[in-house]
């Protein structure tokens, strides 16, 4: 059964959702937030509208295998974790840089890939427990 | 508050241990749920319950001043939980496929499948 | 540095496996690959160790107390490098053994995230991080367990993860009151304050990490998921899990109880002792009733845990050594082991007694990769299994724990006789007639880890002076406690 009202309202929630979610992973590092709330954030975002319009339909918002993405997510952090151990201090150490940006210089750190990573973690391994225990409704 | 939550956490080790000692795996399966509670329940008394005091240092400090609440007792615990939303998301799909191919979540009818 | 790569490296495998999903192509060279690397690291990491004495690294640079310390002593490097030397050979090995089913629910993956958790585990010096370890370990073993997910499977996986869970809680619990009266999680930390509580509170604090272990390590009485979980997977998991996630378990007891809670208590000690002696003897009287070369090889496996807590509890500098030892020597052969009965399955399409028969004859090379690891798991001077079970039989008599002994030779003469029953059936009796399906062909990636392993049990019988003062060695260091207490006091002085 497919609801109207859901359907619409969804429409409108999921990109919201996914912008929040961004929102809470890039304020992460010194507020609330974060890559494992950002990261269900989304995955909310994506099984609202599993639910409005179908698990094929979600599929082609993630259009990556979740587990591909789980990987990327992982490989991310780990990486992240490397160069401060390949740069000589240990592993996971944090590193700052600034980025000169139009709008002012920025300060960057390997944080915020790791949290990037987990970001992306946390999408692939939820979506495929979404993947795996939906159940289209028997006709 | 303490006695209380001490009392909370025998009753869910309590029924946790009932439900899991049961036949059927769904009931198994809750009872895990509930004993996993029950731990991050010990895990959270046990870094103490202070209210209203959160562990930041105030802005002329540069100590945290005592009673402050502890803050790795509860990063622990959400630890705990991320790892137990994992595995019980994988027990849920055991118990699952349990039931699927035998025809009953019931482990006695399991072991009598088996030795046919 | 390299402490730390012996855990990145198969993290940064799995990874990239997972990332590669859609690519199998290259998967099996690639985790080949992997495994090679990580083998060097662990290699290299021994030699760093037995250099200065401790390798450390402190995770995000957070001074020791308050970050996550890695660091490994002559115990852990010893223990990484035979996991990681058991982890290359079932690289190979699981290239055959491994079906493309389970390939595609992804078993590569898995087997890093496993190896991850294992080499993390023995080299962590922070408790907590131990715990999120063993997770790591407990979930890839249950998606491996379950592979395949037919009728046996789901009911070895269900009685595996029960009980493990629940151990998982206990562990949760312990660490929760140890986090309570002590307020840190640091191991060299923990070793310094533990001396200060009262020992009433730390013995139930101790009860509770016993039970947890207990159940990981599979002793007495909680060892009964073991064997009715462990033959149902494919023999490459099998060996996998033998080998080394009991060990882990018995790793954890040891650092725990020699550092945590040095074992000055009697209650936990006597209960030790017992445990040691019914995992002796209920594993041995277990194995005796079993009709399936791997049914029975699990009973021995839970039968010789008993040898290393035996060792442990016995609490004495030399036995502990003996433990060690015991524990090197018992990943390889068990390992050895299973892979043999992996190819007897691959040959004759079962394991059991019934079904299989005749291979002395048509498969001299496997007979002869079957009767050395099994005379090293019997304890059959050179070979690796004698020389640690001298030590523990010296200690056991030379300072009163006679009953330990006896259940000693009692387990040895048990395991003596279920290595000649399976040698018997399987390989002396003729092959039986009825449904004689034999598959005449070697695969090689089979033959190849199994015979690597078979040498590799040779040297360790053949090298008993070094083994035996490297693994003394080790135990003094757990004893004294020393590098650790180090590695702690110069951080926290500033």
């Amino acid at each position: 059964m497919r609801s109207l009202i859901l359907c619409s309202v969804t429409r409108f929630v999921t990109p919201f959702l996914m912008l929040i979610s961004v929102f809470l992973l890039l304020r992460g590092h010194n507020s609330p937030g974060g890559g494992f709330a950002g990261g269900l954030v989304a995955t909310a975002a994506l099984a609202l509208h599993m639910f409005a319009f179908g698990e094929e339909a979600m599929k082609r918002i993630v259009r990556l295998d979740p587990r591909t993405l789980l990987g990327i997510g992982l490989v991310l952090a780990v990486v992240t974790g490397l160069v401060s151990l390949l740069s000589g201090s240990d592993f996971l150490t944090g590193m700052w840089f600034s980025v000169p940006t139009p709008l002012g210089t920025v300060k960057l750190g390997s944080p915020v890939f790791f949290d990037i990573g987990v970001y992306f973690v946390v999408i692939g391994v939820t979506v495929s427990f979404l993947e795996d225990m939906y159940e289209e409704e028997p006709a | 508050m303490n006695l209380v939550l001490a009392l909370t956490i025998g009753f869910l080790f309590a029924t946790g241990t009932y439900l899991l000692l049961r036949r059927s795996t769904v009931k198994i399966l809750l009872g895990i749920v509930l004993l996993g509670n029950a731990t991050n329940l010990v895990v959270f008394l046990c870094a103490r319950l202070i209210r209203g005091r959160p562990p930041i240092i105030q802005g002329e400090d540069h100590v945290l001043h005592a009673p402050y609440a502890d803050p790795l007792g509860q990063a622990l615990i959400l630890t705990a939980i991320v790892i137990s939303f994992g595995v019980l998301a994988f027990a849920m799909i055991l118990v699952r496929r349990g039931y699927d191919i035998f025809g009953t979540d019931d482990t006695d009818t399991f072991i009598e499948e088996e030795q046919k | 540095m390299t402490v730390t790569l012996v855990v990145v490296i198969p993290l940064l495998m799995a990874a990239i496996l997972l990332a590669t999903w859609n690519f199998p192509k290259f998967r099996r060279r690639m985790s080949l690959a992997g495994m090679a690397v990580h083998l060097l690291a662990s290699a290299n990491l021994l030699m760093e160790v037995a250099d200065k004495g401790v390798a450390k690294a402190q995770l995000g640079s957070w001074p020791t107390p308050f970050g996550i310390a890695f660091s490994a002593d002559l115990l852990s490097a010893m223990l990484v490098l035979v996991a990681s030397i058991i982890g290359f050979t079932l690289s190979i090995y699981s290239t055959e053994n491994i079906d493309d089913s389970h390939r595609d629910f992804g078993f590569h993956p898995l087997f890093f995230v496993l190896m991850a958790g294992v080499c993390g585990a023995f080299v962590t010096g922070d408790l907590f991080n131990m715990f999120v370890w063993f997770e790591c370990i407990l979930l890839s073993s249950f998606v491996l367990l379950a592979l395949g997910g037919e009728k046996p499977q789901i009911r070895g996986a269900l009685n595996y993860v029960i009980p493990n869970l629940f151990s998982s809680m206990m562990f949760l619990c312990g660490l929760g009151l140890l986090y309570g009266v002590t307020g840190t999680l640091n191991m060299a930390d923990l070793a310094i304050k533990t001396s200060q509580i009262s020992p009433s509170l730390l013995t139930i604090i101790s009860l509770f990490f016993l039970t947890a272990f207990g159940i990981k390590a599979a002793i007495f009485p909680f060892f009964t998921w073991l064997p009715t979980s462990y033959h149902t997977p494919p023999a490459a998991v099998t060996a996998l899990f033998a080998g080394l996630l009991t060990k882990v378990g018995v790793y954890a007891l040891v650092r725990y109880f020699t550092l945590i809670d040095p074992l000055h208590n009697t209650i936990i000690q006597s209960l030790m002792l017992w445990g040691a002696v019914g995992t002796m003897v209920f594993g041995a009287l277990g194995a005796v009733a079993q009709r399936d070369v791997k049914r029975m090889l699990a009973y021995l496996l839970v039968s010789h845990i008993g040898y290393m807590i035996a060792g442990l509890a016995m609490g004495k500098t030399s036995s502990l050594g003996g433990t060690i030892y015991y524990m090197l020597h018992h990943i390889v052969v068990i390992t050895a082991l299973f892979y043999a009965a992996g190819i007897i399955e691959h040959h004759l399409g079962s394991t059991q007694f019934k079904n299989i028969g005749g291979l002395l004859k048509s498969r001299p090379y496997l007979s002869a990769m079957f009767f050395i690891p099994m005379l090293g798991l019997i304890g059959i001077p050179p070979l690796s299994g004698f020389w640690p079970k001298i030590v523990l039989l010296q200690t056991a008599f030379s300072d009163g724990f006679a009953i330990v002994g006896i259940a000693m030779i009692f387990a040895s003469l048990i395991t003596l006789y279920c290595m000649a029953r399976i040698w018997m059936e399987a390989f002396w009796k003729p092959k039986p007639d009825f449904e004689a399906e034999f598959i005449p062909e070697r695969p090689m990636a089979k033959y190849l880890p199994t015979g690597a392993l078979t040498l590799v049990i040779i040297f360790l019988g053949l090298a008993a002076g070094p083994m035996t003062k490297a693994s003394q060695q080790a135990a003094q260091q757990l004893r004294d406690a020393v590098p650790l207490t180090i590695t702690i006091s110069e951080d926290v002085s500033p």
